[in-house]
């Protein structure tokens, strides 16, 4: 019985369902071709031969296939250094973000705290309004925040964004833990540290997560900010790469007898940037896609 | 309950006060001309080409300035970000402080200057240049083409520039070694070129089996669309692709993209097209990799249109002999069409937009203008030039002669003298054609002589015109889409997309709605101011 019942829940599905399968396929397939395919031509491209990427002539596959590209920046101690600059600026900026986040999320997630909505409005109207490049120039600029590395990482301490969604999830919690807890002689410290975050660990990888990669990503402002070839990230340096690649380019001659160009240069650059990403994303993958639909659950 | 009310205003106010600290009250320091000491420090704010400040990577000062400050007495003082990744940027955000160096320089900056000059930011020099800089004064008397560009419609000058010599730019240059392999002469008309240009197509001169050749081809699309000179046709209107009002017989400005004679050229240009002349390629070909995809890696390149110098060094390619040994790429004159001779539409600017200019707000604007006086003296001139003697270069018979390293250097001489020297960056001085000359081999030597001895030269481009407020307004709205509509549809005719013919009289229509006329009326009144200063 059990058999001729699946048969003909199979036979059930309808021509339309059928047709929204195979489109949505086709669809999908390719969506991820199209987003795949930069990151295979880079990957291509930082190790063809440089005289072949300028032609034009690297559409998938590399062509000369050569490392000259990595030996060149592997060897340039500036890249080490940025690359160094970087983590630096990932692993203490995320740490100094959650540090302000979570107790700022915790206490606007009780509605006992008197100036809650007050708060919430005005973390809500940095969301809204930007006051600009240069105004925001000037503020940072009499905080001191010039050329210092200490003040990158404060000056990008906190985004409101990550601060309100601790909060709805916070706030997803139920009273009813916290009430129990209270009534042991718990004090609020500890029903932070030891309730909510471990109960929290999906949106507490989440902020850490969007965190960490805007100051991966960190650019513009660094290249502002700092004026030490010592202090500056990744993307600063993969830049001013591309600043050498234009100015070079304007000359007729090549980069005479080696196989890489500064093409390849920068594109090899790119493959080193992104390298930590892509192995640890597979890990926290899982984490992600749950994170995503924090804030979603209400009690 | 009520307390939640007032809180809410209190902070309310705050928030309110506390933005608008960020307005701070204009200040101007009192100008102090008094003629300055020695050691008197000069903060310079240079920030050139997105990379290149006064000091090297290391924080020192270029050779060049370290050799300046030694001459004039005056401490150099770099304050510009080392780091920074786009000049104007900084430039901006200097502007954002109110300019508290003494000297501003960067490139493509002298409508920032003029605009700010005007309102107060920099100092006018016309006095400051009588009363210490002898130099410039004899030099701006004895050009009075780079006075005018840079005087601004105030009549005030605002910044020192950076003024090219050299009377050559670009020249024609043909596949010598193919000409003499089909037996052919060198075209001097249009219709012989055109004959040329077929047999390179269809007799494969580089002798590989296939027709494979790409008889005209360039490093940037732009310079393509210049091909219409053959018939008699303007282009642009100067070094720039930007500008396309050009003046005509009666020195009056006109649109070249819209006048018959360019109708002509583009009819001629697609049907050079169609026939294979012209590389299929150029318009989604990279920049600047024509010459050396074409030339160097293929050979199959046989014409371009070019920069001397760079251009004829391809002939001593180490590389390129491998698959070309018998490669020649010389220069030839314009061909003359059935409108008149040939002419070479493409020359240096007068002035380019850089150079450097003092901020009002400096207390040292006398030593500021003596420091830039220093570059146009002959010592000076080589200084910024050459670089300094003994590292770049060496006095023979009295005359600065460039040293191998900086003949040969990697990347080519530009570049070492910008990083390693400080060199030819776009501060405010005169460049010397002879520096250019040096890194030039035979053929381009030779190429220079055939252009410069024949006068196929215009000498009525349009020259650096400094708008006021409102002729800025009107070029800012016509001019970038005027371009972008007619690059669009000039490259579909030159395809073959579009007809020219049925095209033509909407093509130009649409451009009256862009306000072309506009555009010319602005540039003929800044034309006319130009010529009336003294």
């Amino acid at each position: 019985m059990e058999k001729e019942k699946t048969i003909m829940q199979k036979e059930i599905m309808s021509p339309g369902e059928k047709a929204f399968d195979i489109v949505n396929g086709i669809l999908l397939t390719l969506l991820g071709i199209t987003v795949l395919y930069p990151f295979i031509y880079v990957l291509s491209a930082s190790i063809s031969s440089g005289a072949a990427v300028d032609a034009g002539k690297v559409v998938l596959l590399p062509q000369g296939i050569n490392f000259e590209a990595y030996e060149q920046i592997l060897k340039d101690k500036y890249f080490w250094m940025s690359y160094g600059n970087t983590f630096f600026y990932t692993i203490f900026g995320t740490a100094y973000s959650m540090l302000i986040s979570i107790p700022a999320a915790y206490v606007l997630a009780k509605k006992r705290f008197r100036f809650r909505k007050q708060i919430n409005i005005i973390l809500s109207f940095t969301m809204w309004f930007n006051v600009g490049f240069i105004p925001k120039y000037l503020n940072y600029k009499s905080l001191g925040a010039i050329n210092n590395r200490w003040m990158i990482i404060v000056s990008f301490g906190v985004q409101a964004f990550n601060i309100i969604l601790l909060r709805n999830y916070f706030e997803s919690i139920p009273q009813s833990l916290e009430e129990a807890a209270k009534i042991d002689g718990a004090s609020d410290f500890q029903i932070l540290a030891q309730i909510f975050l471990p109960l929290s660990k999906p949106a507490l990888t989440t902020v850490s997560l969007y965190y960490a990669l805007s100051r991966w990503n960190g650019y513009f402002w660094s290249s502002v900010l700092l004026k030490e070839k010592g202090k500056i990230p990744l993307q600063v340096y993969l830049k001013q790469k591309l600043i050498d690649m234009s100015i070079v380019s304007e000359n007729a001659t090549t980069v005479v007898g080696q196989n890489y160009s500064y093409t390849t240069l920068v594109y090899a650059i790119i493959v080193c940037s992104i390298i930590p990403i892509i192995l640890i994303y597979p890990y926290i993958q899982k984490y992600f896609t749950k994170g995503i639909l924090v804030g979603g659950v209400k009690e | 309950m009520r307390n939640k009310g007032i809180i809410s205003i209190i902070l309310a106010v705050l928030i309110m006060t506390s933005s608008m600290s960020g307005c701070a009250a204009k200040k101007t320091s009192p100008n102090d001309e008094a003629a300055d000491e020695k050691g008197v420090e000069l903060k310079i704010h240079f920030h050139a080409n997105n990379k290149y400040t006064i000091v090297d990577k290391d924080g020192k000062l270029l050779p060049v300035f370290q050799k300046a400050q030694e001459k004039t007495g005056y401490k150099l003082t770099n304050v510009a970000n080392p780091v920074a990744t786009n000049s104007l940027q900084e430039f901006q955000l200097q502007a954002a402080e109110q300019f508290p160096a003494d000297i501003y320089g960067g490139p493509t900056f002298s409508q920032e200057v003029m605009k700010y000059g005007m309102q107060g930011a920099f100092v006018p020099l016309n006095d400051l240049i009588d009363k210490y800089a002898p130099n410039l004064k004899k030099f701006l008397s004895e050009h009075e083409d780079v006075k005018r560009s840079i005087t601004a419609p105030d009549g005030k000058i605002y910044y020192i520039p950076y003024v090219p010599d050299g009377e050559t730019a670009r020249a024609y240059f043909i596949r010598a070694d193919w000409l003499q392999e089909l037996g052919l002469q060198v075209p001097k008309t249009v219709d012989e070129l055109e004959k040329v240009l077929i047999a390179f197509k269809e007799q494969d001169p580089n002798k590989d089996g296939k027709k494979d050749e790409i008889p005209y081809f360039n490093d940037k699309w732009e310079e393509v669309i210049r091909l219409v000179n053959l018939w008699g046709a303007r282009c642009y209107g100067g070094d720039t692709y930007t500008v396309r009002t050009v003046l005509d017989k009666n020195d009056k400005m006109y649109f070249a993209w819209t006048s018959d004679d360019f109708k002509e050229g583009i009819k001629n240009m697609a049907r050079w097209y169609k026939m294979g002349l012209i590389d299929p390629e150029f318009v989604t070909r990279k920049a600047n990799t024509a010459r050396q995809t074409l030339l160097t890696k293929e050979n199959r390149g046989g014409m371009t249109h070019e920069w001397i110098a760079s251009t004829s060094g391809y002939n001593d390619s180490a590389e390129l002999k491998k698959i070309a040994p018998d490669f020649k790429f010389e220069a030839i004159l314009p061909p003359s069409s059935s409108k008149g001779p040939g002419f070479e539409e493409h020359r240096r600017v007068t002035v380019k937009p850089c150079g450097w200019a003092i901020s009002s707000k400096s207390k040292h604007q006398a030593a500021a203008i003596k420091f830039f006086d220093y570059f146009f003296s002959d010592e000076g001139r080589i200084l910024a030039n050459y670089g300094v003697e003994g590292i770049s270069y060496d006095m023979v018979d009295g005359k600065p002669v460039f040293k191998k390293e900086a003949i040969n250097a990697p990347g080519g001489t530009n570049k070492y003298l910008w990083e390693k020297l400080g060199a030819q960056l776009p501060i405010g001085y005169w460049m010397n054609y002879d520096y250019e000359y040096q890194w030039t081999n035979e053929i381009g030597k030779k190429a220079v002589k055939l252009y410069t001895d024949s006068d196929v030269i215009i000498n009525n481009n349009t020259p650096e015109l400094n708008f006021t407020a409102e002729e800025k307004d009107v070029f800012d709205k016509v001019n970038a889409n005027l371009n972008t509509f007619c690059d669009e549809q000039i490259q579909k005719m030159i395809m073959g997309v579009i007809d020219v013919d049925s095209s033509w009289d909407s093509y130009v229509a649409e451009t009256k709605k862009l306000g072309v006329d506009d555009l010319v009326k602005v540039y003929q009144s800044a034309y006319e101011r130009y010529k009336s200063i003294k």
